[in-house]
């Protein structure tokens, strides 16, 4: 198994990534891409397969609008060159604002509108099931995201249809764009809502690449879902935990801090 | 013809590994033979309509060829979000068959009724638009559906309706008229099982001296302009007759496609008012309240050539 020291490493260089694109670009959108850098890490370098490509694990993105997250760490497999990151967000680039699939191998899905992924993720599943396939699919999606209904649908047919081959781990930054979503809905007790429709499900924090790690070690009959604690805009000063990192810039300012406190951290 | 168009493709997709068949709950029997001889690939997806599209989206992207079935507006208008991002920006070769065309339903309720789905479809282009007038044509769009890269959409009445062509095979885009006559008075153009009153109307007509060509238009999009300039000609009225409203149907889907061509064409729309429905009425009531069955179209023609001399 890749050791949670290496990993960490990556997220720490993943995150750096994802800071010098969203400076570079002043795009929006960078306080959930933070937030998943430990999760989407873990996934890409310590548990999907994808060699061969052609059989290749599937991960379809639901919080598209956090996309930085993912092209940064497709670049990092090797399957988005360095120089074209950063045709992103602007005129006849190669990478919207929302991931679209045939932008780069591994965009899976166009996603963007909220709550599509899971859907998507158990019909996917239940073909490699017909296929008698040992491939899995990966669904990263938002907390703020189970507010759709139809999250709640994919969650109840999940487990006749997807069985084993699908895993969703939620990013739950405790976020969504102005609020939190406990302030506006019953948010929770999340954990049991899947626990209901049943699945696996498993808490960790989400910036523990190693608990993260033990969570997707776990063989389950059933879908499994973990529930990533996280927080927005982590690695931000100003952005941790603050509405603000949805749509604010990663200004010059918030940049050498931020490189710095990520400096601080390796040393 | 609905059940023609489901036995087409469920005799196909027996053989074919590749094909799964899902419903919204719906179809009761329809599906049985499929059911008993392949159950691992019918799925019956429930009342979660949202989910119904994207579970197929999920099934196309693992390399299934997926038929999905429903009533239409939980199968087109609930889930339009999905069907949109899901099965057509991704171009996926889904089946979308859809039950209750038109006021089919009546006197169900407006809830059930398919007056503005070619509207909403026709919005996607990448969705091939089905919308048979009799048994032949549903035969040919369950083939033609079936070799197509990207997705589509079947809309069928939910009662049998008659055999209408004489000939057995075609080409789809440009069927053979279901009535001809020699230099017509008037053309009509239709689609789907008001057909049916048409060639009942114009059988009446024609006992009074009164030529009427009926030309089908069993593939509402894509349609190619001067393949419709051919087939409707200049200079005489064409009826557009549906059960659907003009704006979004047939007549709209002409309409710009000859105007866009820069084709003039005299084009009438015979149709549903551009209203939500809230009478109570049958699919035959309806049609007669909106003067859309065999004796309100022969009247309407009638009136249409005597206000012409």
């Amino acid at each position: 198994m890749t050791s949670h020291d290496s990993l960490s490493v990556e997220a720490t260089e993943l995150r750096r990534d994802i800071l010098e694109l969203a400076h570079a670009t002043q795009s929006p959108h960078v306080g959930g891409a933070l937030s998943c850098v430990e999760i989407m890490t873990t996934l890409y370098a310590g548990v999907m397969r994808l060699d061969p490509w052609d059989s290749r694990d599937i991960l379809i993105f639901s919080k598209g609008h956090c996309c930085m997250a993912l092209y940064a760490s497709l670049m990092r497999r090797g399957l988005v060159a360095k120089p074209d990151i950063y045709e992103y967000f602007k005129d006849d680039g190669i990478f919207a604002g929302h991931p679209q699939r045939g932008a780069a191998p591994g965009i899976e899905v166009s996603t963007g509108a909220l709550g599509h992924g899971l859907s998507i993720g158990v019909g996917w599943a239940h073909a490699f099931a017909l296929d008698d396939s040992d491939r899995r699919v990966f669904v990263v999606m938002g907390d703020g995201e189970c507010q759709e209904g139809a999250v709640w649908e994919a969650a109840m047919f999940a487990n006749g249809l997807a069985g084993h081959r699908l895993t969703v781990i939620v990013d739950a930054n405790r976020l969504q764009y102005q609020v939190r979503p406990s302030d506006i809905c019953t948010a929770e007790p999340l954990a049991e809502k899947w626990r209901a429709f049943g699945w696996d499900v498993q808490e960790c924090d989400g910036h523990d690449t190693s608990a993260l790690l033990q969570c997707l070690d776990r063989d389950s009959d059933a879908p499994r879902v973990i529930i990533a604690h996280t927080t927005k805009g982590m690695g931000v000063r100003d952005f941790e935990d603050s509405p603000i990192s949805h749509g604010a810039p990663i200004t010059d300012e918030r940049f050498a801090t931020a490189l710095a406190d990520l400096a601080g951290q390796v040393a | 013809m609905k059940n023609t168009f489901i036995n087409t493709l469920m005799d196909a997709a027996i053989t074919r590994e590749d094909m799964v068949i899902a419903t919204g709950d719906a179809g009761m029997g329809v599906w049985d033979t499929f059911m008993t001889r392949c159950p691992d690939r019918f799925l019956n997806l429930g009342i979660a309509e949202q989910n119904a599209i994207g579970v197929a989206a999920g099934l196309a992207f693992g390399g299934k060829r997926v038929v999905l079935y429903n009533i239409i507006p939980f199968l087109l208008f609930r889930a339009f979000e999905q069907v949109r991002n899901d099965i057509c920006s991704h171009n996926l070769p889904v089946i979308l068959c859809g039950i209750g065309a038109g006021v089919t339903y009546g006197p169900a309720g407006m809830t059930h009724y398919a007056i503005e789905d070619l509207g909403v479809a026709r919005a996607l282009p990448e969705l091939t638009i089905y919308s048979p007038a009799d048994g032949i044509e549903a035969r040919l769009a369950a083939e033609h559906a079936m070799t197509l890269a990207g997705p589509s959409y079947a809309r069928f009445a939910k009662k049998r309706d008659g055999q209408l062509h004489k000939a057995t095979a075609f080409d789809l885009s440009q069927p053979p008229p279901l009535r001809d006559a020699d230099d017509p008075h008037v053309v009509i153009a239709t689609h789907g099982s008001i057909a049916s009153e048409t060639v009942a109307a114009v059988t009446a007509l024609g006992e009074q001296g009164i030529r009427v060509k009926v030309q089908s238009f069993p593939i509402i999009a894509p349609l190619d302009a001067a393949q419709v300039g051919a087939r409707l000609p200049l200079g005489i009225p064409i009826l557009v007759v549906e059960e659907h409203r003009a704006s979004c149907g047939l007549f709209g889907a002409l309409a710009s496609t000859l105007a866009a061509a820069r084709l003039d064409r005299n084009l009438i729309p015979a149709a549903l008012p551009e209203r939500s429905l809230h009478e109570v009425r049958s699919r035959e009531g309806f049609r007669t309240l909106f003067g859309i069955d065999a004796a309100g179209l022969g009247q309407r023609i009638t009136e249409l050539l005597g206000a012409r001399t």
